[in-house]
C-alpha cells in the first residue's frame, strides 16, 4: 500500500473516531441549512403568490440548497485552517521532516474529507430527489449525476489551491482565519451557493461565469440538477481547468516564499 | 556526519506596547526587532556521537536543531548532514533522520498509535519483517505494548512520550534530533526514557543530538556537550572538563576519627567551613584550593581527605552566566 492510500485511510479513520460529531456533521448541519433555505424561500413564493422565479419551483429549489451547500462543503475539504493552523502553531515541522511532499500530503488529507462530504451529497441528493421530485428517474439523470461528482471533485483540487493562497498568508500574519471565512463568503455567493445565479443582473452573471467560483459550484450544481445542457457544462468545467495551473502556480511560489518566512514556533 | 560551519539566523520580531492602547496602536504600526538566534555557530558530530546541547531559554537550541532539521532556513552559513543540506529536504535525509520534541506531538492524538505507525511505515517505506521487529523491540524496551491500541490523546505524558519515541524511530534513523524528550515526565518516566536512548544509541549507532534542561539526562546521556548562549557556542567538549576546568568552586572534605567537638578555628577567607559529626568541609576558590589544603593539613590530622568538584548544573549555570571569559 502507498503512503498516499494510507494517508487516506488514516483521515477516514479521523473522521470516524468520533460517533457524535459524525453524525452531526453528516446529517444535522446540512438539515439546519435546508430548513432556514425551505423556510426563506417558501414565504416569498407565498408573499408574492408565486408558483415559479426564474424558472425555479419552491420543490427545484428546495433541491438547490440541498446541492449547493453540500458542494461548497465538499469544496471546503478540511475547512478553515487545514494549513494556517499548522503553521500557526508549528505543526507543520512535522510534514517537513517526513520524506514526502508536505503539500501533497495536506491535498490528499483535505480531498479525503471531500470525498467523504461527496458520500454524504450522494445520499442525501438520492433522499431530496425523492421526497421532493416526484417525476420518474431517467438514465441522464444518473449520467448527469455521475458527471457532476467528478467535476466537483476536480472542482475541489481547484478550490484547495485557492483555500491554500489564503492559508499561506499564516506565514506572514500569523492568523488568518478571517480571511478564510472571507473566501468562503465571496466563494459561496459569486459562485451561487447562497442565491442562484439565474437571479443575478445578466450583465454581472457574465463576468462571474469567468471567475472560478461560478464554474466551481453553479458549474456542477446545474449539471446534477438537469438545469445546464451539457455542452453549458463542458464549457463551465472547461474555465475551472484554465483556472487551475494558475492557481498551482501560485501556490507552489508562495509555498516557496513562505518557508523562508517559518519558524516552526508555537504552542 | 553533521558539519555545521558559520551558521547565523536571525528572526524579525514584531513587538507591542502593553495594555489597551498598546494594541490599539498595533493594529495601525508595528515596531520590529532583529532577533539573533544562532551567531557563527560551528560544529562537528561524527556517526554514533550522542550530544547534549545546552543552554538557557532562548538561546537558540531550538533554533539549531530545527535548523539542522531542515525545518527552517538559515539567514547565513553552511550545514552538511549525512551529505545532505538539510534545507533542501532531500527525501533521501529526511528518510534517514527523525526529530522529536517534547512539547509537540508527531502522532495523531485522536488515533491509537497503532494506526499512526501504520503510516509511518508507508511514509518511511519500511520492510514488513524490520517493521514487526522494531515494533516488538520497542514496545518491549519502552515497555508500552498495552498502551498502543488507545487513542494517542488518552495516554499519560509519559505514555504519549514513549509513543512519540517510538514512532520517530520506527524507520532506524541515521541522525535523532531530541528536543526536551523528558519535559513534564515524572522521575520514573524519565529514568526509562533515558535507559531506552542509552540501549537504542547502543544497538544503531546513530547521531544523537539532545537538548534538555534535565542535567540529569545530559549527565547520563551525553559524553560531550555543546553550550550556547544567546545564539553563540560558548564550549564543545567533554561533560568531565567542564566540571574539572571550569568549577570554580571546589569542596575539601576532612574525615576524622572522633567526632568533632566545637568548629575548629580557621580564616574566613579560606572559605566557607561546615561540620557534621567527625567531617569537616570547606567550600573554597579553584585559586585558594591549595593554601587551605596547606592550613587543614597542617592544622589537623585527618584520616581521609578528598577534593569534590561542584555539582554539574552549578558550573553550567555560572559558566552560562560568565560565558566563555
Amino acid at each position: 500500500m502507498s503512503w498516499q492510500s494510507k494517508v487516506v485511510s488514516t483521515e477516514i479513520r479521523k473522521i470516524l473516531a468520533y460517533r457524535s460529531d459524525f453524525w452531526i456533521n453528516f446529517l444535522g448541519q446540512t438539515l439546519i441549512q435546508l430548513f432556514i433555505a425551505r423556510a426563506l424561500w417558501q414565504s416569498i413564493f407565498e408573499s408574492n403568490g408565486l408558483t415559479e422565479m426564474k424558472g425555479l419551483t419552491l420543490p427545484q429549489l428546495t433541491l438547490y440548497y440541498l446541492v449547493a451547500p453540500l458542494t461548497m462543503k465538499i469544496l471546503m475539504g478540511e475547512n478553515i485552517g487545514f494549513l494556517s493552523r499548522e503553521i500557526y502553531d508549528g505543526g507543520l515541522n512535522r510534514y517537513l521532516v517526513w520524506p514526502l511532499p508536505p503539500l501533497g500530503y495536506k491535498a490528499l488529507t483535505f480531498l479525503t474529507y471531500s470525498c467523504f462530504y461527496l458520500a454524504q451529497l450522494l445520499i442525501i441528493y438520492s433522499i431530496g430527489r425523492l421526497l421532493l421530485d416526484d417525476s420518474p428517474y431517467q438514465l441522464e439523470e444518473l449520467v448527469r449525476l455521475i458527471l457532476g461528482m467528478g467535476y466537483i471533485l476536480v472542482a475541489a483540487i481547484g478550490y484547495f489551491f485557492l483555500m491554500s493562497l489564503c492559508e499561506m498568508v499564516a506565514f506572514w500574519a500569523d492568523n488568518t482565519w478571517t480571511l478564510g471565512v472571507m473566501l468562503r463568503f465571496v466563494a459561496a455567493f459569486l459562485g451561487g451557493a447562497f442565491i442562484p445565479l439565474t437571479f443575478f443582473p445578466e450583465n454581472l452573471r457574465h463576468i462571474i461565469e469567468f471567475l472560478p467560483f461560478a464554474s466551481m459550484i453553479s458549474g456542477p450544481v446545474n449539471l446534477i440538477l438537469g438545469r445546464a445542457s451539457f455542452m453549458e457544462s463542458l464549457t463551465a468545467f472547461l474555465i475551472m481547468l484554465a483556472w487551475l495551473p494558475i492557481l498551482y502556480f501560485s501556490v507552489m511560489k508562495l509555498w516557496k516564499k513562505g518557508n523562508l518566512q517559518y519558524t516552526g514556533v508555537g504552542m | 556526519m553533521i558539519q555545521v560551519q558559520n551558521l547565523h539566523k536571525t528572526f524579525k520580531v514584531s513587538t507591542k506596547e502593553p495594555g489597551l492602547m498598546g494594541s490599539i496602536k498595533g493594529l495601525v504600526s508595528r515596531k520590529y526587532i532583529t532577533k539573533t538566534a544562532l551567531k557563527n555557530v560551528s560544529l562537528e558530530i561524527k556517526q554514533g556521537e550522542m550530544v547534549g546541547l545546552i543552554g538557557a531559554n532562548g538561546a537558540g537550541k531550538t533554533t539549531l536543531v530545527k535548523v539542522l532539521a531542515g525545518i527552517i532556513h538559515p539567514t547565513d552559513g553552511k550545514v552538511d548532514v549525512l551529505g545532505f543540506n538539510p534545507w533542501d529536504r532531500s527525501d533521501k535525509l529526511r528518510s534517514q533522520m527523525a526529530l522529536i520534541m517534547g512539547q509537540k506531538a508527531q502522532l495523531w492524538y485522536d488515533l491509537p498509535a497503532l494506526d499512526s505507525y501504520m503510516l509511518l511505515k508507508e511514509i518511511y517505506q519500511i520492510p514488513d519483517v524490520l517493521y514487526k521487529q522494531q515494533i516488538e523491540f520497542l514496545a518491549d524496551v519502552l515497555q508500552i505494548k498495552d498502551q498502543l491500541k488507545v487513542q494517542v490523546r488518552k495516554l499519560s505524558l509519559g505514555e504519549r512520550m514513549k509513543v512519540e519515541l517510538m514512532g520517530a524511530l520506527l524507520h532506524r534513523p541515521n541522525v535523532v534530533y531530541l528536543d526536551e524528550p523528558t519535559i513534564g515526565l515524572d522521575l520514573m518516566a524519565q529514568k526509562a526514557v533515558r535507559q531506552f536512548l542509552k540501549d537504542y544509541q547502543k544497538e544503531f549507532k546513530p547521531i544523537i543530538l539532545l537538548t534538555s534542561h534535565y542535567m540529569e539526562d545530559i549527565k547520563e546521556l551525553c559524553p560531550r556537550v555543546i553550550l550556547i548562549k544567546s545564539g553563540e557556542l560558548i564550549y564543545d567538549g567533554a561533560l568531565q572538563t567542564i566540571q574539572t576546568q571550569f568549577g570554580e568552586r571546589k569542596k575539601l572534605v576532612l574525615t576524622f576519627e572522633d567526632k568533632l567537638t566545637a568548629p575548629p578555628q580557621i580564616p574566613s577567607e579560606l572559605g566557607t567551613l561546615e561540620v557534621q559529626d567527625n567531617k569537616l568541609s570547606l567550600t573554597t576558590t579553584r585559586q585558594k584550593l591549595n593554601p587551605a589544603m596547606d592550613f587543614l593539613l597542617k592544622n589537623f590530622q585527618p584520616q581521609d581527605v578528598t577534593i569534590q568538584d561542584p555539582p554539574i548544573e552549578e558550573v553550567i549555570e555560572s559558566f552560562l552566566r560568565k560565558g566563555r571569559s
